[in-house]
This record gives C-alpha cells, sequence and structure tokens, in this order.
C-alpha cells in the first residue's frame, strides 16, 4: 500500500528557501534536530519525506496522513501542494508539539508513484527543542483510529489531568482558608495550582499571555520547580515532620533556579530548563521514598497510605523513562498514575479531615463531659461552702446567745451578787426569790429573742400588747386591779427588735411590780408617738408608791435599775416618779427613720 | 391575797395525776393544789411515763397536770392516751420553757389547758382555777392560732369542727389581748360561760386534728 521510502531533512541558507540537494541528510522520525545541532539558533527546518502510492487499495485509493507533532510551528506541503500552516510561523510561535493532525489527502494532489511530503518547522532556538514527529500514512480509517489513541494520549490525557489538579486545588484551597491552622492543606493546594500549570504547557497552542516561546518555557519550569517546592512541605506538614535545614536547602535551590530563569540569557535557557527538569524530578523522587522511610517509623495508617501513593510516582517514572528511552515498548503511564496518584492524594487528606472533624465532635462531648464535671465539683463547692456558712452563722448566734446572756443576765446577777455582799441587813427570802425571778424572767427573754430566729416587731402597736394584757388582765381581775390600756391602731414609725424587746421587758417588770408591791386599784398604759420618731410608754398606778432615790439604794430595785439600763442601751430613757397615791414610768424612745420605700 | 383562799364554788375532780420529774415542781404543784382545796390523798404522782401509765391502769383518773418533757418520752403521747380513754378527763400541760408550737400540739392531742412552770404561783393558781371551774386558760397567741386553723360555722355548714360564731367572736377577743372579764362584759356573758367557750373550743381543736390525721391517714392509704 503506502510505504515512506526515505526522510530527509535540512536546513537552508535562506530561511525562505528550501535546502540545496546537498545539504539534505537522511533522518529516522521522530526526529528531534536541536540534539544533532545545539547550536540551532531559530529559523526553518526542512524535512522531506519520499513515499510510495500504491492506489489500487480497498478504499478506492484514498489515503489520509498523520502528524503526530511539529515542533513548534509549522507548515505541511504535499507534492508542492500546501496542505496545512500554523497560525503563527513567526514569534509568538503557534504550539504543534503536541497535538497530532491528520488530512485525508486529495486524491487530485496524488501521484501514482513517488510522492513527497514536504514540512517546514520552525524552532525558537535557545535551546528549546525543534523537529518532527512520527508520520503516518495509509487508509483513512486506519489513520482515524491511530489518530483517536494519539489523541487520548497525548491531549485528553492531559486534559484530565489537569481538570482533576485544577479542581482539588481549588477545593483544598478554600479547605485551607477555613483552617488556616493545617497548613498541609494549602501547601497541597499550591502545588496541585502550579502543577495546573506546568501541565498547561502541554496543551496550550499559543504562547499567550507570554510574548514569546522561549518566555514560556522558562514559565513552565518555574511552575515545575514550585510546584515540586509545595509537595515537599505538605508531605512534611502531613507527616509532621521537621527538617528546618532540608526546608532551607530546598528554597534556596528553587529560588536559585527561580532566579536563573529570568535572569538568564535565551542562549542558556535550555540548559537551566532542563537543570531545572532535573532537579525538580529528582527532589520528588527523593521526597517520595524520604516519606516512604517516615512512614515506616511514624507506623500512622495515613503516613503509610500516603507512602505507598507517593511509591508510585518513582515506579512510573522509572516506567516512562524506560519507554522514552525505547528499552521497553510501551505507552507512557505517568498520566494516569498522576490522576491516580492525585485522586488518592486528596482522598487521604480528605480521611485526615475527616479525622480532624471526628476529633472535633468528640472533643466537643469531652468538653461537654468536662463541663459537666467541673458544674457537679462547683456545686459541691458550693454546697460545702453554704454548710461553712451555716455553720459559722450557728457560731454567730451561738456567740449572740452568750453576749445576751453576759449583757443581760450577765449585768443583772452582777449587780444583785454587789447587792447580797454589800448589804447591811440580813438577806429576806422574799428579796431572793425577786432577785431568782428577775434572773428568770431575763433569761425568759434572752431564750425567746434567741429561739425565734430573727425577730419580728408585731405589726400594730395591738397586736403587740395583746398577750401582755391578756395575761395581766387576768391577774388584775383576779387582784380587782382597774387596767387601762391606750395603744393607737398603727406605728407611725416600727420600733427595731431590741427596742421592742426592752419595751415588752418594761412592761411586764413594771406590771409585775405594781401587782407585787404597790397595792393599787388602777393601772393605766399608754403609748405614744408624737412624732414618728419617738415613741412614749407611760405606766401609771395609784399604788402607795415608794421612795425613789430610796429603792434605787435598796436590794428590790434591781429589776426597775437594770430597766433603766435595758431602755438607755436601746436609745431611749426611762423617768421615775413616785409618790403615794401615784407612780409613773415614762420611757421615751427615740426611733430610727427608715427610709420610706 | 384572795386566790389564796379556797373558793367555796369549786368542784374538785378526784383523783388528780400529777406526771412531774423534777420532785421540786411537783411538791410545789402539791402546794398549790392543797391550796385550792385538795386533800392529800386524793393526789397521785408519777415521775415518768412507765409510771403515768401503771396509776392510769390502777384507777380512772379525773383531772390530769402533765409535764411535757419527761425522762422516758413527750408527755403529748401519754395526753393523746388519756383523751382516748376518757372523753370528760381534765388535762393540763405543765410546761417549762416550752415553746407555742409544743402547746398547740398538746391541745390538739386533747389537752384542756396549759400552765407555764416558769410563771408566779397566782398566774399558775388562776390557771388551775379556771380549769376546775370548767374553762380552759387561753392566750392571744393559741387565739389567732385556732382561728387559722378552725373554720367558722355557717347556717349551711354545721357540726363538731367547726367554730359558731360565739366562740370565733371569743377567740377573736382573745387575740386583741382582753381579759375574760372584759369579755364577758362586751358579749354580755359571764366569765364562766367564757371560759366554758375556750374549753369547747379546744374539744373541737383536738376533734378537727383527729379527724384530720384520720383522713391524712386514710389518703395514704394507712386506714381503710
Amino acid at each position: 500500500m503506502m510505504q515512506i521510502l526515505n526522510v530527509q531533512a535540512g536546513k537552508a541558507d535562506d530561511d525562505s528557501a528550501r535546502p540545496t540537494p546537498s545539504q539534505w541528510q537522511t533522518v529516522t522520525l521522530p526526529d528531534e534536530w536541536n540534539r544533532r545541532h545545539p547550536d540551532y539558533d531559530g529559523g526553518s527546518i526542512w524535512y522531506r519525506i519520499d513515499w510510495q502510492c500504491d492506489r489500487s487499495g480497498p478504499m478506492g485509493g484514498q489515503i489520509a496522513l498523520l502528524v503526530q507533532s511539529v515542533v513548534m510551528a509549522g507548515e505541511i506541503f504535499v507534492n508542492e501542494h500546501l496542505l496545512f500552516s500554523d497560525e503563527h510561523l513567526t514569534e509568538p510561535l503557534s504550539r504543534s508539539w503536541n497535538m497530532p493532525r491528520r488530512w485525508v489527502l486529495p486524491d487530485v494532489w496524488l501521484h501514482s508513484g513517488l510522492n513527497t511530503l514536504f514540512v517546514r518547522v520552525v524552532g525558537t532556538g535557545g535551546g528549546q527543542p525543534v523537529g518532527l514527529g512520527p508520520v503516518f500514512l495509509g487508509d483513512p480509517q486506519q489513520i482515524q483510529q491511530r489518530y483517536d489513541d494519539l489523541r487520548w494520549h497525548y491531549r485528553t490525557l492531559f486534559e484530565i489531568n489537569l481538570i482533576v489538579s485544577g479542581v482539588i486545588g481549588v477545593l483544598f484551597f478554600c479547605i485551607w482558608i477555613i483552617r488556616r491552622d493545617q497548613s498541609f492543606y494549602g501547601w497541597y493546594a499550591l502545588s496541585s495550582l502550579f502543577w495546573v500549570a506546568f501541565i498547561a504547557n502541554i496543551l496550550v497552542t499559543s504562547p499567550w499571555p507570554f510574548p514569546n516561546s522561549l518566555m514560556v518555557a522558562r514559565a513552565n519550569t518555574m511552575a515545575l520547580l514550585l510546584s515540586v517546592a509545595c509537595f515537599c512541605l505538605f508531605t512534611w506538614r502531613f507527616g509532621g515532620q521537621v527538617v528546618p535545614r532540608i526546608e532551607r536547602a530546598l528554597w534556596i535551590v528553587t529560588i536559585t533556579l527561580l532566579a536563573m530563569l529570568v535572569l538568564a540569557p535565551d542562549a542558556w535557557t535550555g540548559k537551566i530548563q532542563r537543570t531545572g527538569f532535573l532537579v525538580a524530578s529528582v527532589t520528588f523522587q527523593i521526597n517520595c521514598l524520604h516519606f516512604l522511610i517516615h512512614a515506616w517509623r511514624s507506623r500512622q495508617t495515613e503516613h503509610a497510605l500516603l507512602a505507598v501513593c507517593l511509591l508510585v510516582v518513582p515506579i512510573a517514572g522509572l516506567h516512562d523513562a524506560l519507554v522514552i528511552t525505547n528499552l521497553i515498548q510501551s505507552k507512557p503511564i505517568f498520566p494516569y498514575a498522576n490522576v491516580a496518584i492525585t485522586l488518592s492524594l486528596s482522598a487521604i487528606i480528605g480521611l485526615r479531615h475527616a479525622r480532624n472533624l471526628r476529633r472535633i465532635e468528640h472533643f466537643n462531648e469531652e468538653l461537654a463531659d468536662g463541663v459537666e464535671r467541673a458544674r457537679s465539683e462547683l456545686a459541691k463547692t458550693l454546697d460545702r461552702e453554704y454548710a461553712l456558712a451555716l455553720a459559722n452563722t450557728r457560731l454567730n448566734d451561738r456567740l449572740q446567745v452568750a453576749h445576751d446572756l453576759h449583757d443581760g443576765l450577765g449585768g443583772s446577777l452582777v449587780h444583785m451578787m454587789a447587792s447580797v455582799e454589800q448589804g447591811a441587813g440580813p438577806l429576806q427570802r422574799p428579796q431572793v426569790l425577786s432577785m431568782l425571778k428577775f434572773i428568770r424572767d431575763d433569761l425568759r427573754h434572752t431564750i425567746d429573742s434567741n429561739s425565734s430566729a430573727g425577730v419580728t416587731v408585731p405589726a400594730t402597736p395591738q397586736e403587740w400588747i395583746a398577750p401582755l394584757r391578756h395575761r395581766f388582765t387576768t391577774l388584775f381581775d383576779e387582784l380587782d386591779i382597774a387596767s387601762e390600756w391606750q395603744f393607737p391602731p398603727t406605728w407611725r414609725e416600727m420600733p427595731n427588735a431590741l427596742q421592742y424587746l426592752a419595751m415588752t421587758r418594761l412592761v411586764e417588770e413594771a406590771l409585775t411590780n405594781v401587782i407585787k408591791h404597790s397595792r393599787a386599784r388602777h393601772v393605766r398604759l399608754r403609748l405614744d408617738q408624737p412624732e414618728a420618731a419617738a415613741l412614749l410608754l407611760r405606766i401609771e398606778d395609784d399604788g402607795v408608791g415608794f421612795d425613789v432615790a430610796a429603792v434605787r439604794q435598796a436590794d428590790i430595785s434591781i429589776g426597775m435599775r437594770s430597766m433603766s439600763v435595758r431602755i438607755a442601751r436601746v436609745g431611749g430613757t426611762l423617768d421615775v416618779t413616785s409618790r403615794p397615791g401615784e407612780t409613773v414610768l415614762a420611757a421615751q424612745l427615740k426611733l430610727e427613720e427608715s427610709s420610706p420605700v | 391575797m384572795s386566790a389564796q383562799t379556797p373558793p367555796a364554788d369549786l368542784i374538785l375532780p378526784t383523783p388528780v395525776l400529777l406526771i412531774e420529774d423534777d420532785t421540786r415542781v411537783q411538791q410545789r404543784l402539791e402546794r398549790l393544789l392543797l391550796e385550792l382545796g385538795y386533800q392529800s390523798d386524793a393526789l397521785v404522782f408519777a415521775g415518768t411515763l412507765v409510771q403515768a401509765r401503771t396509776c392510769m391502769a390502777e384507777q380512772p383518773v379525773a383531772l390530769a397536770l402533765v409535764d411535757l418533757r419527761l425522762p422516758d418520752g413527750s408527755g403529748i403521747d401519754l395526753i393523746a392516751e388519756l383523751r382516748a380513754r376518757d372523753p370528760g378527763v381534765n388535762i393540763v400541760v405543765v410546761s417549762a420553757w416550752s415553746t407555742r408550737e409544743e402547746i398547740l400540739a398538746s391541745l390538739r392531742a386533747g389537752a384542756t389547758g396549759y400552765v407555764l412552770k416558769e410563771r408566779d404561783d397566782l398566774e399558775v393558781t388562776l390557771a388551775l382555777r379556771s380549769v376546775l371551774r370548767g374553762g380552759a386558760p387561753i392566750d392571744p397567741f393559741v387565739a389567732r392560732q385556732i382561728i387559722k386553723e378552725l373554720p367558722v360555722e355557717t347556717a349551711e355548714h354545721t357540726g363538731d369542727a367547726g367554730l359558731s360564731r360565739r366562740e370565733s367572736e371569743i377567740l377573736g377577743l382573745v387575740a386583741e389581748g382582753l381579759g375574760n372579764r372584759d369579755i364577758a362584759e362586751r358579749l354580755y356573758l359571764s366569765r364562766y360561760t367564757v371560759e366554758c367557750h375556750i374549753k369547747h373550743i379546744y374539744r373541737k381543736l383536738a376533734v378537727s386534728s383527729r379527724t384530720q390525721a384520720a383522713h391524712a391517714a386514710r389518703q395514704r392509704g394507712l386506714l381503710d
């Protein structure tokens, strides 16, 4: 059928002309011109492919042409007929270096027998590749199959790579924005995005946005270097490895290479580019192996998974290196491996993310538990404090009782002891009895005022006097003493508890004296509140009376004397006047004005 | 003093059971009872609950003076037993330093009256005489408490438990602090009638307490 007889390449002296017969040299496709001519510095390279056309095929003799790649741009002629021309054959050069194309050749252009295919290839120099990929001729159906196959391997696979890396890069970038503390997300995202930039080089068909092909080459190498550096950082951060020196070295190397790529003259671009590729590849491979060791040591599932995943890289790389150097016959597997690795990495990172979330949830539970524990401890502490406060209050109450006993009962006792000691005559039984009774009444009072926790002053004077009135009226009735009780229906200002107790005690003591000593027929009690802050209590009887001055000295007067002291203590005065037929006790109390509420 | 002359109008119920663990106080009460006209052979003494129960078993008692704090328990239980045995017995609580809640509790258990040991002879004698006349001592605090506890009988609602209008009037005046003589004058009654009313009131209080206790027990499923 079709048979390629001869492939020749040549460079003409004049760029617009074809090489002279002496300039042609026989080559095999694919041909990399720059390998044989390292000093190539731009301009057109011509390829001449002579082939035998056998037009007696079953398909009616139609012939298709497939050109796998033209590096970088070019024109194709079939027997002097222009078949195809790239858009730009001068800088910025079109990029057909990875763009399989096929045509069905018009019958009229072909001769029976020998035909010639001329391909003009334009490169950019500066160590950049220039040449022609494999060329196939055959019946259109076979060519179409081959074309589909090439298209899959050289375009679609890389498109998938680019899309996967791009999507995952953006995804992890977003996660990193939310979880800034987990820096490995950010490094992985950066690595992916630089990788996208690197892969894009394979797919783009024009240098845009760069002005020329050399700039594209520089940018492309930079993207690879940065992608690898970011990937290294990702593995270190993910694995929790702290390697400050290696990290610094990595950055120094990367930045140096970047600077060289920016600053180096065009002629050196190719060398620096190759150095960059080499460094990036080696770094990547070493990192993958290093992480394997780290995972072995750390014994963490995630690390192990990542290590296995990364181990694929050197294996695929080795395989492809063998393919490229034609040591084994196969297709490159790296593009597949790359997609698989990217997805696996994402799964592993996702796993880590899920685990972190679980930990956060778990932490929330722990926190809730902790709060509960703290709360119960606090409750316990408060209970304890409450118990302590209660104990304190009790202690204070007891102290208060002790004080009251000391001040009231104690005072009376001391006074009585002094009276007994200094008394001139023999001690009479009634005297002793009255002393004891007084002490009894005092004690009753102390107990009453302390036992009912927080004495409340009766709401009205009537309520206050009712128990005393009932008790003494019953006695007065029995003894035929008429009593008169004049008490206002309400307080204008309430006395405080101590004043109330003192007044109660005063009435009790005064009326007891009336019953015992006065032989009175009439008793009158009267409470007045001429102003809000003053309380007047007046107790009169028409009994025999006593000599106030004398009685004060006498032992019997203990009750009255004690009363004076007691009334004075609550901010009042007690006046006692007595003569036969009229004895008056007048107590005057000053009340604290409570602020109106 | 007039209180010390034995009054002719007193009917002295015998025998008297005196339950008191302090012999001095026992002697004092004995003296007061003798002054009221009792003969020594009408008085029976007990120092503990056990002794008291023995005495009660030997002969019925007409009047009991009960100290609340006895070496082997509370006198309140004994009051309830006495009341259960004889609804007509006079029971006087003789209390030392007792709180008002204790007095109320013994009234609910069926006591007819109470006196405070700490009071002078005259007051104790008056209280005892009141009981012997068929009345009962009271004070404003107890009166107020009873007003709170017992409902007032209305035309529709009659029975043992409620206070009659007259009774509630009397309690109101006691709560104001009026003595029995004043109350009698206000209500155009005799003093003795007033005292009798108070005794009736106490009886109602005891009945009401028992009813309530039974009711509560029934509610808790302790009784059928």
